[in-house]
């Protein structure tokens, strides 16, 4: 299905932690039905659908390798539905902190996705060996 | 409905407003053709609070942000309006149809609606000087009592004295400048010690002019400081053309004749009459009306599609002028950490110009924003990190970015042309386009911006067209340089008496500073020109 809830829920456990209520779920699925009108997908987004502990891994590949791939377009509007919720707008709004908090800051998500990339470019390199695997 | 008038005005953006309130004013009777175009879908849900505050409350925030059918969620490459967020996109919603237009790799934005593209614009309002002036056959002189009754009418914020004032000239009744934002501040404090030099080298910074009223003014603002004007009308306080059209409904002479599409117009010298025929857009049918006068003013493409197909000038080229512009994102490095100030508004707040031969003649302008309002998941678009680890960098550092954009200037040497073709398309063919000479200028900004502490990431090309300011098809000219499809300095269309032309369509070139003022005051003049012709 184009957007369906356990889809969201992936994407969103992914991208902040978080479980989404169903609401979102739903509004989540109209967004799919009215932007991918045609279900376009890919092998990084159905492989990271299968197993999601490679959303991250192939997200950082497919943003500097692929970053039109269906992966990333369905992170685009997942983020878009999470930042406009009062539930989760929190967690997208500007917060100010110190240089050092700053500093430690890029370094850790920093040193996360260059990780990230590394696995990730070796995983997409693979993708076309599990392609139509379910 | 009323058919005859002694003057119809066709559009109801800012020219077209800023035209009609002359007339009116003179005791004319007036009628404003108009597709009316209205947003009755977002305009009522958006609460009046401040982003901050709305970002936290309102659970209905998804539907104006995203829009109803997630319009405002962007694919693709950056492209027209990143101001036109699902609440404004109304404004160029259904001209495709109407009035199709092929530009290739260009984008010709279009509108319908009441207002025009002045129910979005970011409200950027530099005057031009005699330099922007020298190809024109009008200088500043003429156009300075227009420039200060439209200052009155919308209501111009901005410092009296900057440095910028040798490249704005006088202007009376300025309400005091709006407050800027903390990375404002703190690159114009930047400038502030290193500006000799910067001076020396033609570049210059000051606050932005804006049709923004900081303190009350004709029922409107002051400016609330929500950060929110990206997405609704909040405290009025950002001006729109349709503020002038609400002030003259209230005056008898004056008749909004909205839903209808002028089509063409035909000029009758025998009883110095215009009729214009009409297409009713809700019902298919065609109207007459007419009048003693014509006024057209349906924007630069509008009015070129009307001209043209009255005229019967199919496919014979006019030039099409648009500003060149480009986006360069920014970090204010040395802010990082320190606290900014949450209320702020999201229009411009620091206004440069570059004049590299101190001419006036090539100068650029660069205008600065903040990023935020309009949301980080567009950010996270552009970011090549994993996207949940660029949630947090985001966050972290949104305050200190900021987005310089700049303009450059049009000349009709540009080679670009419209046409109207035999099927009714407009066909807009791109010119030459003087990337080199445009990219080093643009190295020269961004050495300039370094100076000031921004730190460009990368540049923007959003491709021709997306400056969104159009002009230019059917030049004012002086008499020496007479041709078909000019107009008089008073805007009057040669090969005809009774119908001017009071938009874009005039300007003979295009500075680099926003035309919208300029258009303001042109049309003022040029309405004020035909009241008085027609008293006499
Ligand atoms: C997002 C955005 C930001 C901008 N920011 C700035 C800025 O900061 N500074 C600046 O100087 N400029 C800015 N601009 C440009 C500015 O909005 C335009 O230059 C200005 O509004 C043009 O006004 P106009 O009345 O000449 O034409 P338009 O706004 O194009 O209005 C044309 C009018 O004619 C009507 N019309 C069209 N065809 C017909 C027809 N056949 N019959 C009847 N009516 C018709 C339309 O409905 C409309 O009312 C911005 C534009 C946008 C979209």
């Amino acid at each position: 299905m184009n957007g369906d809830p356990r889809e969201f829920r992936i994407l969103s456990r992914y991208l902040i932690g978080a479980r989404p209520s169903r609401q979102l779920a739903e509004r989540y699925e109209r967004a799919c039905s009215s932007l991918f009108r045609d279900g376009t997908r890919s092998r990084a987004l159905n492989a990271a659908l299968r197993w999601p502990v490679l959303a991250g891994p192939l997200d950082a590949a497919c943003g500097l390798l692929a970053p039109d791939d269906a992966l990333r377009q369905r992170l685009l509007v997942a983020a878009a539905i999470l930042e406009t919720t009062t539930e989760h707008a929190e967690r997208f709004l500007p917060r100010h902190r110190s240089r050092a908090a700053i500093a430690v800051l890029v370094a850790w998500h920093g040193t996360r996705a260059a990780a990230n990339v590394a696995v990730g470019i070796a995983c997409f390199g693979l993708l076309p060996l599990f392609a139509g695997k379910r | 409905m009323r058919k005859n008038f002694d003057v119809l005005v066709v559009g109801s953006g800012a020219s077209a407003a800023n035209a009609a309130w002359p007339l009116v004013e003179a005791g004319l009777s007036v009628g404003m053709i108009d597709p009316g175009g209205r947003d009755e879908t977002y305009a009522p849900i958006v609460p009046g609070d401040d982003f901050r505050t709305i970002r936290r409350t309102d659970a209905n925030q998804h539907r104006y942000f995203l829009g109803d059918e997630f319009e405002g969620i962007p694919f693709g490459p950056v492209r027209v309006g990143a101001q036109l967020t699902p609440p404004r996109q109304f404004i160029t919603r259904g001209t495709e149809e109407r009035s199709p237009v092929e530009a290739g790799a260009l984008q010709a934005a279009q509108t319908f609606a009441r207002g025009g593209l002045g129910a979005g614009w970011g409200a950027s309002a530099m005057p031009y000087t005699d330099a922007d002036l020298a190809d024109w056959p009008v200088g500043r002189s003429e156009l300075q009592p227009h420039y200060d009754a439209v200052s009155k009418r919308v209501g111009i914020s901005g410092p009296k004295r900057d440095d910028l004032s040798p490249h704005v000239g006088p202007l009376e009744s300025l309400m005091p400048p709006s407050r800027i934002d903390s990375n404002a501040d703190w690159v114009y404090r930047r400038y502030e010690r290193v500006r000799g030099e910067l001076l020396a080298r033609g570049f210059r910074m000051g606050q932005a002019r804006l049709a923004v009223c900081t303190r009350r003014h004709r029922g409107r603002g002051p400016l609330g400081y929500g950060d929110m004007e990206f997405w609704a009308d909040q405290d009025r306080a950002v001006y729109r053309p349709a503020f002038t059209i609400d002030e003259l409904a209230t005056r008898g002479a004056f008749h909004e004749l909205s839903g209808l599409m002028a089509v063409r117009y035909r000029e009758n010298p025998a009883d110095e009459s215009v009729e214009v025929e009409c297409l009713g857009l809700r019902t298919n049918e065609s109207v007459t009306l007419s009048a003693r006068r014509l006024v057209l003013a349906a924007g630069a493409i509008g009015t070129a599609r009307i001209v043209l197909e009255s005229l019967g000038r199919r496919n014979e080229p006019v030039p099409f002028l648009t500003n060149p512009y480009t986006y360069l994102p920014c970090l204010v490095p040395s802010r990082i950490g320190r606290r900014t100030r949450d209320r702020r508004h999201s229009l411009t707040q620091l206004t440069m110009i570059y004049d590299p031969d101190g001419t006036g003649r090539n100068a650029v302008q660069p205008q600065l924003y903040s990023y935020r309002s309009l949301l980080s998941f567009k950010l996270l678009k552009e970011s090549p990190l994993p996207m949940r680890e660029s949630i947090p960098l985001i966050r972290a550092i949104q305050e200190y970015l900021v987005i310089v954009g700049i303009f450059h200037p049009d000349f009709p040497s540009n080679g670009r042309r419209l046409l109207l073709d035999d099927a009714g398309t407009l066909v807009i063919r791109s010119g030459s386009v003087e990337c080199a000479a445009r990219r080093a200028c643009e190295d020269r900004v961004a050495g300039f911006l370094r100076r000031v502490g921004c730190m460009p990431l990368k540049r923007i090309d959003p491709g021709p067209g997306a400056s969104i300011h159009y002009a230019g098809t059917l030049p004012m000219r002086g008499e020496a340089a007479a041709g078909p499809l000019t107009c008089d300095a008073d805007g009057r269309l040669r090969g005809g008496k009774l119908v001017v032309v009071a938009d874009g369509s005039t300007f003979p070139t295009l500075p680099a500073k926003g035309l919208t003022f300029t258009l303001m005051a042109n049309a003022d003049r040029i309405g004020a020109a035909l009241a008085k012709e027609m008293a006499s």
